[in-house]
């Protein structure tokens, strides 16, 4: 058995954890780590940093567990702190230049100019090599911190919209309207590429 | 009847692949894309890209190393 999964069917009580029962904390820490490693590696793109994001979330959660009041639940609470900490190196890293809500449609309600290849038509292989990953990683490096993080949680993770809402502070209707774009931006920037492996394959 | 889907079309039908919304609010969108290669095309790419995202985000591993780390930092060497 993977030594990561141990433990993760059962949550350990609260009270355990305000008392500072290491066995439980310890639980915790297999239940959820490698969520938020996966969460910041996305986010952060750069294993090291996520490495570092995820040490400061644990140090954190351990040190205030004790401020925790049980709203929302411990893995909603976990995220919080790890999506906070994620976001706070990606805003040192580039100032935002644009606004994460500023329109980008046309007059015709239409977002953007859309490639509307269906490239869906591809066999299967030509979605699995190292090329894809690479595009797909690409996109998502060009999505703005905050379309990616809401991207990460909702598709990534399966966090509903309320829980996403309340890991980023943000409202549920943001959370709606951000993941639209995220999902139109990346299906954009990865239909550039598709459509060419359509021509190359199908194209006279 | 709708022209080509708009953003808020588009919502409400994420809302419904999602399973947060039913049928019946966006029948007409569904009658749309069934009449609208162009559309369909925009559905498909798009509910394909989430599936892509979904397949290589399971890739992300955190490796052994890392697990050790996280304990030593956390002073839980003994429980690892």
């Amino acid at each position: 058995m993977n030594p990561h999964q141990k433990n993760q069917t059962d949550q350990p009580s609260l009270e355990a954890l305000k008392a500072g029962d290491r066995e439980a904390f310890a639980k915790l820490v297999d239940m959820y780590s490698p969520m938020i490693y996966r969460l910041a590696y996305r986010m952060l793109g750069d294993a090291h940093e996520a490495e570092d994001v995820l040490q400061e979330t644990f140090m954190n959660a351990y040190r205030h567990l004790d401020t925790f009041e049980g709203r929302s639940s411990l893995k909603t609470w976990l995220y919080r702190i790890g999506a906070n900490q994620a976001l706070m190196r990606l805003r040192k890293r580039t100032p935002t230049l644009v606004s994460v809500d500023e329109e980008w449609q046309t007059d015709d309600g239409t977002t953007m100019a859309r490639e509307l290849e269906d490239w869906c038509c591809l066999p299967e292989d030509e979605f699995m090599t190292s090329e894809v990953h690479k595009q797909l990683e690409l996109a998502s490096s060009q999505l703005s911190s905050a379309l990616n993080a809401v991207f990460t949680l909702r598709d990534l993770h399966g966090m509903s919209t309320r829980e996403t809402a309340e890991i980023l502070d943000i409202s549920e209707s943001a959370v709606k309207t951000r993941l639209l774009r995220a999902r139109l931006q990346l299906r954009e920037l990865l239909s550039e590429y598709f459509a060419e492996r359509v021509e190359e394959r199908f194209g006279d | 009847m709708i022209d080509h889907l708009k953003d808020e079309d588009l919502l409400t039908l994420c809302a419904y692949l999602d399973g947060e919304e039913d049928e019946s609010m966006c029948k007409a969108i569904l009658t749309h894309l069934e009449e609208c290669p162009a559309c369909r095309a925009l559905a498909n790419t798009l509910m394909k890209t989430i599936t892509l995202y979904r397949e290589t985000d399971q890739c992300i591993e955190m490796s052994e190393e890392v697990r050790d780390r996280l304990y030593s930092c956390l002073d839980m060497e003994d429980l690892a």
